[in-house]
C-alpha cells in the first residue's frame, strides 16, 4: 500500500512523550499498584481469599476469572499474529501499517495470559521447578504440559520474528532514533550486514508459515480448548466444537484489539497517514466475518443442546439460554456484526470510531462468554461428588484487581515498546526508503 | 485409532512413547520444524544467518524460563 507518511512519521512516538502519554502511563501505573497489592494479599493469605482454592465444602468453582482472562488474553494474543503473518504470506499489504501493532499486542497479551496462570496457581514459588522436573512424565498425557509447552513455542516463534523484522528498520532509522537507547539498537543489530534483510526477509516468510498453521489451528483451536474439551465428566466443555469456539472467539476479539490499539496510536500521534481508515475498515470486517462464524457455533451448541439433551447436558444449556450475561455476550456480538455489516454494505457511513467501539464491545463480549463457559463447566459436572455442598460464582475484587492489573501491564507494554522501536513496520513506506540512504548502523 | 484413543486416555507405561508425546512433538511441533527446514534449506538462505535465528529462539526459551524461575524463587523468599 502507498501510504502518504514519511520513514520520519513512523519515529514520532519515540521523539514526542507528550502530555497524553503521561496521563495514559500514570492511569496504568496506579492499575498496576492495585494489583500488586491484591496480589500481595493473596501471596500473604493464600488462594482462599479468592474462594478458588475449594470445590468441598466451600462450593463453587475452583477456575473462574483467573482462567476466563487467561484464555482471553490468549485468544487475543493468538489472533494478534495473524494479522502480521497474513499480510506478510498473503501479501497484504493493506495491513502492513498495523504488522508490527499485531506482533507486539500477541508478545503482550500472551504475557499477560502466562501471568494469569501464575496469580491462579496456590503456591507460584513452586511452578517452574515442579513443571520442569515432572515434565518428562507429564508431558504424555497432560494438556497442561502440553499447554505450556506450545505457549512457550508459540511466544518464541513470535519473539524471534519480531527480532528479525526490527533489524533492517533499526538500520535504516537509526539516526532518526534516541541515542540513550543505543545499547539496545545494538543488541538488535547483533552482527547485522544489510545484505542479508533478502534472507532475513524469507526467514520471517518462513516463520510467518509457521505461525499461521501454529496458532489457529494447533493453539487456539488445539491444545488451548484441549485444556477443557477433554474432559468427559464437564459437559460444557467436552465435545470437538469447544475448539471452533475458541478459534472464532479469539480472531475477532483479536481484530476488535489490534484495532484498538491501533486507534489509540492514529489518535495520539495524529497517524490517519500512517494507518487510514481503510486498515480499520479491512479488520472490521474480519472482526464481523470471524464474530458470525461464532455465533453460529454458538447457534450449534444450543440447539445440539436444547433439543434432546443428555441428564449432564441440560443443565448446561438451560443456564445458557436464561442466562442474562450469556444473552448479553451473545448481543455484543452480534450488534457489531449488524454495525460492521451495515457499514460494508453502505447503508450506514463507514465511522473509525464506530468501528473501534463495536471492537471493544466484542472484546468484553468474549471476556463474558469466556468466564462463562470456565465456570459454568465446573459448576454443571457430571460428577455428583459436590452435589450437596452447591455453590455459586461471583469474582471477588482480588480477581477483578489481577484483571485490571494485566489490562494495565499491557498498556504500560505498549508505552514502553513505543519509545523503543518504531511501531509501524519501515516497508510500510517502502516508496521512501530508496529515497532515504541507509545513514549506517552500529 | 482406536488404540491411539484408549491410550490417550489410559497411558500409565511412562517408559514408552506415549501419544501425548506423539501429539506434541510429532504434530504440533511440526511447524517449528518446517521454520527450522526453511532457513536453512529454503531458497534464499544462509547458515550464518539461520543460526543466528536459532540463538534468538534459544535465547528466548532460556529468558522467558529462566525470569520465570527467578520471579518464583523471589516469591518462596518473600512468602514462604
Amino acid at each position: 500500500m502507498s501510504l502518504d507518511a514519511e520513514p520520519e512519521d513512523l519515529v514520532r512516538p519515540i521523539s514526542k512523550p507528550g502530555k497524553k502519554y503521561l496521563i495514559v502511563g500514570a492511569l496504568a501505573t496506579v492499575g498496576v499498584l492495585i494489583f500488586a497489592a491484591a496480589y500481595g494479599y493473596q501471596l500473604a493469605n493464600g488462594l482462599e481469599v479468592t474462594n478458588l482454592s475449594d470445590w468441598g465444602s466451600g462450593g463453587g468453582v475452583t477456575w473462574g476469572l483467573y482462567i476466563g482472562s487467561f484464555v482471553w488474553w490468549v485468544g487475543i494474543a493468538h489472533g494478534g499474529i495473524l494479522v502480521s503473518a497474513a499480510a506478510r504470506l498473503f501479501e497484504l499489504e493493506k495491513y502492513e501499517p498495523v504488522a508490527r501493532i499485531a506482533e507486539l499486542l500477541t508478545i503482550g497479551a500472551l504475557s499477560m495470559a502466562g501471568l494469569m496462570i501464575v496469580v491462579h496457581l496456590g503456591r507460584p514459588d513452586r511452578m517452574v521447578w515442579s513443571t520442569v522436573r515432572a515434565y518428562p512424565t507429564t508431558v504424555h498425557t497432560s494438556p497442561l504440559a502440553w499447554d505450556l509447552t506450545v505457549i512457550t513455542l508459540y511466544f518464541v516463534m513470535t519473539a524471534t520474528y519480531l527480532s528479525l523484522t526490527l533489524r533492517s528498520d533499526v538500520y535504516h532509522l537509526r539516526d532518526k532514533l534516541p541515542d540513550i537507547l543505543s545499547p539496545v539498537y545494538s543488541a538488535v543489530l547483533f552482527r547485522y550486514d544489510p545484505d542479508e534483510d533478502p534472507v532475513v526477509e524469507r526467514m520471517a516468510w518462513w516463520l510467518s508459515l509457521g505461525i499461521i498453521v501454529l496458532a489457529p489451528l494447533l493453539l487456539h483451536g488445539g491444545v488451548i480448548p484441549w485444556l477443557f474439551q477433554l474432559t468427559p465428566s464437564m459437559p460444557g466443555w467436552y465435545g470437538g466444537l469447544t475448539a471452533p469456539q475458541f478459534l472464532s472467539a479469539a480472531l475477532t476479539s483479536a481484530m476488535g484489539g489490534v484495532m484498538f490499539v491501533a486507534y489509540i496510536f492514529r489518535t495520539v500521534y495524529d497517524w490517519e497517514d500512517v494507518l487510514p481508515d481503510e486498515v480499520f475498515h479491512g479488520l472490521g470486517w474480519w472482526m464481523g466475518f470471524f464474530g458470525l462464524l461464532w455465533l453460529w457455533f454458538q447457534l450449534q451448541k444450543l440447539i445440539t443442546g436444547a433439543y434432546a439433551p443428555t441428564r449432564d447436558v441440560e443443565p448446561v444449556v438451560n443456564t445458557m439460554l436464561h442466562s442474562n450475561l450469556y444473552i448479553m455476550a451473545l448481543a455484543m456480538v452480534a450488534l457489531p456484526l449488524a454495525y460492521v455489516a451495515f457499514q460494508h454494505f453502505g447503508i450506514i457511513e463507514f465511522s473509525v470510531r464506530g468501528t473501534v467501539f463495536a471492537g471493544i464491545f466484542v472484546i468484553l463480549a468474549v471476556l463474558l462468554d469466556k468466564t462463562l463457559f470456565v465456570v459454568e463447566g465446573l459448576i454443571y459436572a457430571s460428577t455428583r461428588l459436590y452435589e450437596n455442598v452447591p455453590g455459586a460464582y461471583v469474582p471477588t475484587p482480588i480477581e477483578m484487581a489481577s484483571l485490571v492489573g494485566t489490562v494495565s501491564m499491557a498498556v504500560l507494554f505498549f508505552l514502553l515498546m513505543s519509545k523503543l522501536v518504531p511501531i509501524v513496520e519501515l516497508k510500510a513506506v517502502k516508496e521512501h526508503e530508496t529515497e532515504t540512504e541507509a545513514p549506517g548502523g552500529d | 485409532m482406536y488404540d491411539v484413543a484408549l491410550a490417550l486416555g489410559n497411558a500409565v507405561d511412562y517408559n514408552a512413547i506415549q501419544p501425548g508425546t506423539i501429539v506434541i512433538f510429532g504434530i504440533i511441533f511440526v511447524p517449528l520444524y518446517s521454520v527450522l527446514i526453511g532457513w536453512f534449506a529454503g531458497e534464499p538462505s544462509d547458515a550464518e544467518v539461520g543460526f543466528l535465528g536459532v540463538g534468538i529462539l534459544a535465547s528466548f526459551i532460556a529468558s522467558l524460563w529462566g525470569g520465570l524461575f527467578v520471579l518464583t524463587v523471589i516469591f518462596g523468599l518473600v512468602f514462604w
